[in-house]
């Protein structure tokens, strides 16, 4: 049975997406999402493992060990809005270390990984990892506000951004490649700046709903 | 000298026009000239630059974008990964449960059964709500889920905000038709109400004196309904309200008094609290509400905080009433911290200061539900109810404005202090604490409430005593919380030290009150606790809170105490220990920490042997370091040796444990260092002959091809080679003919961007070497040439290996600045290199943090070139592109050279227009002046 909505009603658009981690930390993960959060985070947590200088399959294995404790720990891991992201990270690293610990007491653990785990133990270790992985989630946050903002201007005034703000390139030259002044230009990067900073507060004060 | 100024320039505009023109506010006939201006102005576009630059975005490293160019091989990896570990927690597949649509299109993309068109209307901090029509009882719901909460917080949660609204049966209370559960996911199924909420009404602007009058009376009555069942709200605020159309209206009309007014309902109780029957319907203060709409003594600022009950549910209702006649909440600050602290301390504007026609009684009685004292609001909601049917009815009400003097008396009061603005933090970091207390109270009660009935309620007993079990386990958890929110407070770095130092002591006081539990503690909480004692203490070790850490980490005493035995707690006094020995570092009380290491070193290795000594072996290290820089180098040697022993005794002398390896080769490396000959250096001595040897013994011992250890002898050579090189250039030429062997050991599959960057680094300290002894046999500079093309060579075949491109780029630079003084020219040729290395980087994010300052460098070494050259034009036109790129701070000082330089060069017009570009007042600006006076004076001297 198809029944029309007639009843006109004044509700906030929906949030349609949402943030990979944010998307971890709801209950509304699908298998592309989860993906999409491996690619993405994946990186982060390798380079974290070969800053310790362990080896490529070293480094892989300890990667895939961590990301298994923290898709166990986030499926078990009670999800505070109050708290920051950062801080939750770090809770959710702890408890992969606590997890470790405890299946290492067992002597549930192979041998190898034993000094990276240890690492996880140690604080700057560990918030040297939440760093990169909150970083990895500002970058997230980054880009979505500079997609919806890229949408919103003239290409030229983007491009103008693009090459003076990321790209630091001197005025002139980005002049040239926009056909503004220099002057415009500028002007132009300085709009899409504040467009984006302002977008980015707007993402980071939803708490990851976007 | 020429002091007529330039006419091809013409004054450069002040920074506030600039401003201006960044933010497009200039006329067009204002805008045409400078625009023109700034077209050929590089110190106008440098200013623009930095003007930019105040708006601050964080670093962008596209290439770790989502899709971001992954290497095949991590790619592939990847991908075998996602199919091995399940992700996190279940998904529930396309149309079988709670996912929400994808698209705002009002498409149905899940379904429950017995509901149809099911819609997303909204989501909360507590709960998501759905439309969805029930076609067996013909009527719309609304469907409430909690996707936030898990497990056993959920389940109570769910009966808890269900028996409530259950036990409340008012016509001015949200309905509950009943409660759902799918697949282990509770849901609340409520009446739909057809005309959004109150928030949404009020965002079209102020409402009818009238509306808001009967809005208000009808959740009054609510309220009485809700404080009588002994239930406090503790979250009103307008979205909790919804507007049910009056019949035949589609939406609320508000063009007067004439149209029928909707129907209020009070809804969302999931912070509500309830209290047994009888008991006092108070509650000692907690943050919990919108801040908003929050009752001073919620905030745990006000003083005296404490009690909140049914009067703080009387206070939001007067703030919503507040909010339907003006529009906006009692309180508005710039944040969530801002807010608290106003309504904390201030009672808000006077109503009939922002609406003159609301008439003075409606003002009183909204103003007396907004006092600040919860004393002095209205006693109960039924008054508040009767006065504002007394308003509606034209006769007199029973509340009375302020006098004179109570009013000069919170005049008084309105001055916010230093301390109240900390205190408003605290009460926001108390907010996790007393939420994690509220939570289990609220779960014990429905565990008892539960085991009355134990047919129908067994399993979810269990699975609620399970998690109540686990919560109560960390109850001391709340003061982790507590610290953790401490921790994100400091972390903002937005706080001065006095606040920080305030933060810290207060939130001590509270682990204080806590630390006597500890004696008393069941052995499975003083693991926990000790924990927590262990985070809280390197907390304050992180914000150099180092006399306040050391103290506190003799809590830990009270634990051990009680568990002398416990095995549990011993990595939490080694770590204790450890940090002791770091933090009596810090106040350099070295004896003392020394006395610790040796304990330490006494002890027997406990059972997680090797992982203990690594730990203790860092410790040592950095301890006999910093021993060593403050010129005991004796007792550092000593406690290196005590701790090499202690490596030995434990695991054969060269152990396989990679994290022990390393450590024990980095502690011997210490050891050789720190015996490295003191005296005046010879050259020839037996004591200097003895230690090479030493050092030649240790890069020659057999060691397995571990590519991360050949590294560390890398690094270590590195180390050593400018060290030896201040004092015997010979011995350092051995060890640079050392290092040169372990760069040629580094594989050439890993690390040839780690093999071309040392080469060019030990080509460039062979250089300097050789200048210092004269070594005719070493031909330095086409060691330098070689290795620098074989970096350049590199780079051309990995135009993506961006950090080994910045780390030859630095090298170059490096080597320009050395080159500066004797060979002028060859400094030249390699800044020029590096500018180029780093150009094809322009236009590319990547440049955006360290490679501009190399950038900036690079052109400064040009720059710096240029002129020993005798090229000032040159010189000047790099200095100009310094000035574009460098940063906010230091472009002044560039301004500064660009004076010099021009006066250096006789152009006085360019060197003020240069002196224009200075933004700030400053050293600057003085020394720019004085320049150009001291060159003015100058040109009336007598040739």
């Amino acid at each position: 049975m198809k029944t029309s909505i007639t009843t006109s009603i004044t509700t906030p658009a929906p949030p349609t997406s949402l943030t990979l981690m944010a998307k971890m930390q709801s209950q509304q993960v699908q298998p592309d999402d989860w993906r999409r959060f491996l690619q993405v985070y994946t990186p982060a947590i390798l380079d974290w493992c070969r800053s310790y200088h362990l080896q490529d399959a070293d480094a892989r294995d300890m990667t895939q060990e961590v990301l298994l404790r923290i898709s166990r720990c986030l499926a078990e891991f009670e999800y505070d809005p109050g708290k920051s992201f950062r801080g939750w990270l770090r809770t959710i690293l702890h408890r992969c270390w606590c997890d470790w610990q405890k299946s290492s007491e067992l002597g549930g653990t192979g041998s190898g990984d034993t000094a990276i785990w240890r690492l996880l133990g140690e604080v700057p270790a560990r918030e040297d990892l939440a760093r990169r992985l909150d970083q990895q989630y500002d970058q997230e946050l980054l880009g979505i506000a500079m997609e919806r903002i890229r949408a919103r201007v003239a290409p030229q005034t983007w491009q103008a951004f693009e090459l003076l703000a990321l790209g630091h390139i001197p005025g002139t030259e980005a002049a040239r490649r926009t056909g503004m002044n220099v002057a415009s230009t500028f002007a132009a990067r300085s709009k899409v700046q504040r467009l984006v900073r302002e977008e980015l507060d707007r993402l980071r004060e939803r708490d990851g709903w976007i | 000298m020429d002091l007529t100024p330039s006419e091809t320039r013409t004054d450069c505009p002040d920074a506030a026009l600039l401003r201006q023109l960044l933010e497009s506010a200039l006329p067009e006939s204002r805008r045409t000239g400078l625009e023109a201006h700034v077209e050929t102005c590089v110190g106008c576009q440098g200013r623009l630059e930095a003007l930019c630059q105040e708006v601050s975005l964080p670093h962008l490293q596209p290439a770790r974008l989502g899709g971001a160019p992954l290497d095949t091989a991590t790619a592939d990896w990847i991908e075998k990964v996602q199919r091995e570990i399940t992700p996190p927690r279940f998904w529930i597949g396309p149309g079988a449960g709670m996912m929400p649509p994808e698209s705002s299109d009002g498409e149905e993309t899940f379904t429950i059964p017995g509901f149809e068109h099911l819609e997303l209307i909204g989501r909360g901090g507590s709960g998501t709500v759905y439309r969805a029509w029930q076609p067996e009882l013909k009527r719309w719901v609304a469907l409430k889920t909690f996707p936030a909460l898990q497990g056993g917080e959920r389940t109570a949660r769910v009966l808890r905000e269900a028996r409530i609204l259950g036990r409340l049966q008012h016509p001015h209370v949200v309905r509950i038709h009943g409660l759902g559960e799918l697949q282990g996911q509770p849901y609340l199924v409520m009446e739909w109400i057809t005309g959004g909420s109150l928030h949404e009404r009020i965002r079209q602007g102020p409402l009818p004196i009238r509306e808001a009058t009967q809005i208000a009376l009808q959740v009054a009555t609510a309220l009485e309904a809700v404080h009588a069942l002994g239930i406090v709200h503790r979250d009103l605020k307008p979205a909790n309200i919804l507007l049910e159309s009056p019949p035949g209206e589609t939406q609320a009309e508000h063009n007067g008094n004439s149209a029928p007014s909707p129907t209020a309902r009070l809804t969302d109780f999931s912070v509500a609290f309830e209290e047994d029957p009888g008991g006092p319907l108070s509650r000692t203060g907690m943050v919990i509400g919108t801040p908003d709409y929050m009752a001073p003594e919620q905030t745990g600022l006000a003083s005296p905080s404490g009690m909140i009950g049914p009067p703080a549910d009387i206070y939001g209702l007067g703030a919503v009433l507040y909010a339907c006649l003006t529009g906006q909440p009692p309180h508005r600050g710039e944040s969530a911290l801002a807010t608290l602290q106003l309504v904390a301390t201030r009672e808000p504007a006077p109503l009939r200061s922002l609406r003159r026609e609301i008439p003075p009684d409606l003002a009183t009685i909204a103003q007396k539900c907004l006092r600040s004292k919860p004393a002095d609001r209205y006693r109960s909601a039924g008054e508040l109810a009767d006065d504002l049917r007394n308003f509606l009815a034209g006769r007199p009400i029973t509340a009375r404005p302020y006098s004179l003097a109570e009013r000069a008396w919170h005049w008084a009061r309105r001055r916010p202090g230093q301390a109240l603005a900390v205190g408003m933090l605290l009460g926001l970091a108390l907010l996790a604490g007393a939420g994690g207390l509220y939570h289990l109270r609220q779960m014990e009660h429905v565990v008892q409430q539960l085991e009355r009935r134990t047919t129908e309620a067994e399993r979810a007993t269990a699975a609620l005593q399970s998690s109540l079990l686990e919560t109560r386990h960390s109850q001391w958890g709340v003061l982790q919380q507590l610290n953790l929110k401490a921790a994100s407070l400091l972390r903002t770095g937005q706080m001065s030290r006095e606040e920080q130092r305030w933060l810290i002591e207060t939130t001590r006081r509270h682990f204080q009150s806590r630390v006597r539990e500890l004696d008393r503690s069941e052995e499975d909480h003083a693991v926990d606790r000790a924990t927590a004692l262990d985070r809280w203490c390197q907390l304050e070790e992180q914000h150099g809170f180092v006399s306040e850490a050391l103290a506190d980490g003799q809590w830990l005493d009270q634990v051990t105490r009680r568990f002398p035995t416990l095995t549990k707690l011993r990595p939490l006094v080694r770590r204790r220990d450890l940090r002791r020995v770091r933090l009596l570092g810090r106040l350099r009380q070295w004896d003392e920490a020394t006395r610790q290491v040796d304990l330490l070193l006494d002890q027997e290795p406990g059972l997680a042997d090797e992982a203990d000594v690594v730990d203790l072996a860092a410790t040592v290290r950095q301890h006999a370091r910093s021993l060593a820089e403050a010129g005991m180098t004796a007792t550092a040697r000593r406690l290196v040796d005590r701790a090499l022993t202690r490596c030995v005794g434990l695991s054969d002398p060269s152990p396989h444990e990679p994290a022990l390896a390393g450590e024990w080769l980095e502690l011997r490396w210490l050891g050789i260092e720190l015996r490295m000959p003191t005296g005046s250096p010879t050259g020839e001595s037996p004591e200097e002959a003895e230690w090479l040897q030493a050092v030649r013994d240790l890069f020659a011992e057999p060691r397995t091809n571990d590519p991360a250890k050949h590294l560390v002898f890398v690094h270590v050579a590195q180390r050593l080679v400018p060290l030896t090189a201040r004092r015997s250039p010979q011995m350092a030429a051995e060890l640079s003919g050392l290092w040169g062997r372990e760069i040629d050991r580094l594989s050439t599959t890993f690390g040839q961007d780690e093999r071309v960057v040392q080469w060019l680094d030990w080509a460039d300290h062979r250089g300097r070497l050789a200048s210092q002894t004269s070594d005719g046999s070493a031909s330095p500079v086409l060691d330098w040439e070689g290795a620098r093309d074989g970096a350049l060579h590199f780079l051309a075949q990995h135009p993506d290996d961006l950090p080994t491109r910045q780390r030859v780029s630095a090298l170059l630079i490096r080597r320009s600045q050395d080159q500066l003084t004797h060979d002028p020219a060859a400094a030249l040729a390699e800044a020029q290199r590096a500018i180029e290395l780093l150009t094809p980087l322009a236009g590319r994010a990547e440049l955006a943090a360290g490679s501009t300052t190399q950038w900036i460098e690079a052109h400064r070494r040009v720059a710096a070139a240029s002129r020993a050259l005798g090229r000032l034009g040159e010189a000047r036109a790099s200095l100009e592109q310094v000035y574009a790129l460098a940063d906010r701070d230091s472009r002044d000082a560039v301004a500064v050279e660009l004076v010099a330089l021009s006066l250096s060069m006789g152009d006085r017009s360019r060197a003020e227009q240069a002196a224009g570009w200075i933004l700030d007042d400053g050293p600057a600006r003085t020394e720019a002046n004085r320049l150009l006076q001291a060159d003015s004076s100058a040109a009336f001297e007598p040739r």
